[in-house]
């Protein structure tokens, strides 16, 4: 195992921690960005093949677009009970 | 068994520094921090106001989040340079960069310009400096660590600051 590795593997336990701490769900989003750059990386370095590339590569990119969505959802979530509220 | 060395740290410190240069100065200067690119990203930017940060770094943090932006170019870009062992492994990670952008609905090419401009500079990290590309992808770990898994409040206000003195402050 390279330094690199050993980098990107604290990196990913720290990230995973402070996400379980987190009370704000927006917060635990932006942690679950930093596991996700934690985790591509490593399955890169691990796996130095056109496939392992391919693997991170998918995992990260997949990772934002479901991250987006969380976030979105949320919002939507929140927006629907203030009115809901509001309305009676 | 883990090797350890003094190279390999530097090598690693120098690629966070570059990373983090390239990522925050491409996002920075594509106008993440004016606007929320797309809707989960308003969410996160007005969350890191709300604890105490600033609305440019917020939206900027939020934009990351949401949509494969310079960052991840770089870290993809770095990647594709270890992986495939050349300038190559860079542009396939700009190409997918460019698909995730679409996918995520953003109109920003934050990321694809990012992963094209990290393909450069690990390029030159790796056939002029002699350093190891792997090092560079931990080092662009490391560069997120410092926006994103330390605290927000205090991270946002910094790109913020940068941001206004580059004349791309939040528009509103």
């Amino acid at each position: 195992m390279r330094l690199a590795e050993l980098v990107m593997l604290a990196v990913l336990v720290w990230a995973s921690l402070r996400l379980l701490a987190a009370r704000d769900v927006y917060a635990q989003l932006i942690y679950l960005n930093v596991v996700g750059f934690a985790l591509a990386g490593l399955i890169a370095a691990t796996w130095r093949t056109d496939m392992g590339l391919l693997a991170a590569l998918c995992a990260f990119i997949f990772s934002t677009l479901e991250s987006n969505a969380m976030a979105y959802t949320i919002r939507r979530v929140e927006e629907i009970r203030r009115e809901g509220g509001r309305g009676g | 068994m883990i090797t350890l060395t003094w190279e390999q740290a530097l090598e690693i410190a120098t690629g966070a520094v570059l990373a983090w240069l390239n990522f925050v100065v491409v996002d920075i200067l594509m106008g993440l921090p004016e606007a929320p690119g797309v809707k989960g990203a308003e969410a996160i930017g007005r969350s890191v106001e709300r604890r105490g940060g600033d609305i440019a770094g917020g939206y900027f943090m939020g934009n990351i989040v949401c949509s494969p932006d310079a960052s991840a170019g770089t870290l993809l870009a770095a990647a594709g340079y270890w992986c495939l062992g050349g300038p190559q492994g860079g542009l396939l990670a700009a190409l997918t960069v460019y698909v995730g952008n679409r996918l995520c609905a953003d109109p920003g090419y934050a990321g694809t310009i990012g992963a094209l401009a990290a393909t450069a500079l690990v390029t030159v990290y790796h056939r002029v400096l002699g350093f190891d590309p792997i090092n560079f992808v931990a080092g662009m770990v490391l560069a997120i660590t410092t926006i994103h898994g330390i605290d927000h409040p205090t991270a946002s206000r910094i790109i913020g600051d940068i941001a206004r003195r580059l004349g791309r402050g939040p528009r509103e």
